[in-house]
């Protein structure tokens, strides 16, 4: 397998596109609902365990560019590959493929799940599996530049629903807020960790950096997504506290959601339906992003054409979907989901660069004393 | 890949969402306005008021009645009786019977609030009397009794007379653990229905009633007022010394309130309330040209706002039910508290409150 990559020019992405690409893959399905979850943790205090992830998630953004500046133009196939070998590489590539899989599969049974719960409990899931499919299949069709477009689009022409939270916030209680800090170091540090759920997607920067044109600047857009992805992140955060009583949103499963059911317009008078019907939007990159960051990886490891892995995996998940049925099982998924991404999001990274940095050290040594 | 494949299949999946599951107007049946009884101990007896869209119908509204052990158990009941679908989007009003509401509301509350097709912004109330009566009963004026109740709740509630009754509301303050739901009450009154003041909850028991004058010291303490009004009965002394009663009527009363736990021991609440108004009737003789006319009523008025706070606040910690969200001060101001509903209801029994009104006419009216 060549480790670097050259790609044609007429290939390349902006580097500002990099900002879109990491806010949609990081905006998905745990916005709708990660309130609750950090809430059980540090309680009022919850916004700061999501700014600290936020903090985290640029450290880790960070670490994941520098190992990518190591080797100008490649991604994580071919870095693994250089630096842990034919076989060991190959099974960290595998890995890595498994990971965007099961992300894309996390991804596409929440959202179907918040479809079912909320507007068509009668519909069946392949029928919304095999849409959904349909359209990523579409995306990845389109390379990589019309995945960066889907990715644009589906940013700018979301960003109004932030708005709406004025709505909620006229049944805000302030005091819900206090006292600060009440929260100790280790349940505002559990809320970090619950937070891996919704803040991973940066990852997929290991994938698409070879396809930008000034990698110097890819840092300051990646890091300009991540501050805000936080933002909107604490905003929404901050709402729920308010806006909810503490056991009232311990019991909101959806509370992102919930938050739109007082959006009363003269002309719609139930807004959430909006809401869930444009997340479709939303979470469009996310999907086409880590089926992309799949195929892309049988296409180096194996390679196998990235056409024709799209529609393997997209006929895999269709099957794994049907038996993933109940809330328990869904909720069972997340659980672990979130346990494995913390590995290859959060901590993996640091290793990855690690070892990047001392092959590359101990390659030059023996180059100089040669 | 060959657009020839994806073409045709994106045009069919175009297609297939026509084969969505259809919610025709005419074959559905609206439910605008539901009311909950006791049937027996156990039966819950649901009353719904389903919008006619025939104009051919003698009434705008149907009235469907039936009882099962939960509420929706009675929509799939209530549907037997029915050539059209029941559904419950537009539910705009939901009145509990008071048995029901002495008994508990969180089932209630929560069967509300785990149905998707029920908005949050419905209104609660809670009904003296039979809620299947106030419903059903044939009113000579009113052809559409859940548009009725829906104007008024929604009427009273811009106008500021009644708290924010919505579900989101009652939610709120039901799993908050430093304040108790308030819900106002409506009752039939011959051919109308009135409002007649706000029930006040332990946790999610009706414990007492408060009349439409003692609720507003509760929004006073709860809420903020942007334009509320209120008549006030006062006793002054005029310049001859003799006591004279005079009855003012306000308006336009801005008020913010700044409450403070001093002693978190007993607990002591020290509550500063900062009160304008515009003065818009005022019957008895008092000469309103005199600026130290105007500045004794100032005084009066705040006087008597002191005291009816401070009668409310002992009224309701009688009941032992904390409509004001002193909880929510305590549990906001002491770190670590770990407060539970139950024990805030032990220490609310011997909560101090001290009042002090801040009151001040800001006009009054175009003479003088």
């Amino acid at each position: 397998m060549k480790v670097l990559l050259s790609i044609k020019q007429e290939y390349l992405l902006n580097a500002f596109m990099i900002f879109f690409i990491v806010h949609s893959t990081q905006i998905g399905v745990g916005i709708q609902g990660y309130q609750r979850i950090i809430y059980s943790d540090s309680h009022q205090d919850a916004w700061i365990s999501v700014i600290l992830s936020g903090l985290y998630a640029s450290l880790i953004v960070y670490i994941i560019i520098k190992t990518l500046e190591l080797y100008e133009t490649s991604d994580i196939y071919g870095i693994q590959h250089d630096v842990f070998g034919k076989l060991i590489g190959k099974l960290l590539n595998v890995l890595y493929i498994f990971y965007s899989l099961i992300s894309f599969f996390v991804v596409l049974r929440n959202y179907m799940e918040v479809v079912q719960a909320w507007i068509f409990p009668e519909v069946p899931l392949w029928f919304l599996t095999t849409s959904l499919l349909m359209l990523v299949i579409y995306g990845i069709h389109s390379g990589v530049r019309g995945i960066a477009g889907i990715a644009f689009f589906s940013v700018t022409l979301s960003l109004w629903l932030l708005i709406l939270i004025i709505y909620p916030l006229q049944h805000a209680k302030w005091t819900y807020l206090l006292p600060v800090l009440e929260a100790d170091l280790i349940p505002l540090l559990k809320g970090v960790y619950h937070m891996t759920f919704t803040v991973i997607g940066f990852e997929i920067l290991y994938t698409v950096y070879p396809y930008m044109k000034d990698k110097n600047k890819v840092q300051k857009y990646a890091q300009l997504a991540i501050l805000f992805t936080t933002c909107i992140y604490t905003i929404l955060m901050m709402v729920a506290i308010v806006y909810f009583s503490g056991a009232q949103l311990e019991r909101t499963v959806w509370a992102t959601l919930s938050l739109f059911k007082v959006v009363r317009l003269p002309f719609i008078e139930r807004f959430e339906y909006v809401a869930i019907t444009f997340w479709m939007l939303i979470i469009l990159p996310n999907l086409i992003l880590y089926m992309w960051a799949a195929c892309r990886g049988m296409e180096r490891v194996f390679t196998f054409s990235a056409k024709k892995s799209v529609w393997l995996f997209s006929s895999i998940i269709f099957i794994i979907t049907q038996f993933v049925i109940s809330r328990t099982q869904i909720n069972m998924m997340n659980g672990y989901f979130a346990k494995f991404a913390f590995v290859v999001v959060f901590c993996y990274p640091l290793i990855l660069f690690l070892a990047a940095w001392l092959k590359k050290k101990f390659t030059k040594k023996k180059e100089q004393s040669v | 890949m060959k657009s020839f494949l994806i073409l045709p299949v994106l045009i069919i999946l175009l297609l297939v969402t026509g084969c969505a599951k259809k919610n025709i107007l005419e074959e559905t049946g609206l439910i605008t306005t539901v009311g909950f009884d006791m049937a027996s101990s156990e039966s819950i007896l649901t009353t719904m008021v389903v919008l006619q869209i025939d104009p051919e119908a003698k009434r705008n509204v149907d009235i469907l009645s039936s009882s099962a052990d939960t509420s929706k158990g009675s929509r799939i009941d209530a549907n037997l009786k029915t050539p059209k679908e029941l559904q419950a989007g537009q539910l705009r009003v939901a009145l509990y019977n008071e048995k029901i509401a002495r008994k508990g509301l969180r089932y209630f509350a929560d069967t509300m609030a785990r149905d998707p097709s029920v908005s949050d912004l419905i209104y609660i109330g809670i009904v003296e009397g039979s809620a299947h009566d106030t419903l059903n009963h044939d009113y000579k004026n009113i052809p559409d009794i859940g548009r009725y109740l829906y104007n008024q709740f929604e009427q009273l509630t811009e106008q500021e007379q009644i708290l924010n009754p919505t579900l989101q509301d009652v939610q709120q303050s039901l799993y908050s653990v430093g304040m108790d739901p308030i819900i106002p009450l409506v009752k039939r009154k011959g051919e109308t229905i009135a409002n007649t003041g706000s029930a006040i909850l332990r946790n999610d028991k009706m414990v007492g009633k408060l009349s439409p004058y003692k609720s507003f010291f509760v929004k006073l303490i709860r809420d903020d007022f942007r334009a509320g009004n209120i008549e006030l009965h006062l006793d002054l002394k005029n310049a001859d010394g003799k006591n004279e009663k005079v009855v003012t009527v306000l308006d336009t009363i801005k008020t913010s309130s700044d409450l403070k736990l001093t002693d978190p021991k007993i607990p002591h609440i020290d509550a500063k309330l900062k009160i304008t108004a515009r003065l818009l009737e005022i019957r008895g003789k008092i000469d309103l040209t005199n600026p130290k006319n105007i500045k004794l009523l100032e005084k009066k008025i705040g006087q008597k706002l002191e005291q009816d706070t401070l009668k409310v606040i002992r009224y309701c910690q009688e009941k032992n039910s904390d409509v004001f969200g002193f909880g929510e001060v305590y549990r906001s101001s002491v770190r670590h508290s770990n407060l539970t509903m139950k024990e805030w209801h032990e220490k609310y029994k011997n909560l101090e409150a001290h009042v002090s009104v801040d009151f001040s006419l800001v006009r009054t009216g175009v003479t003088e």
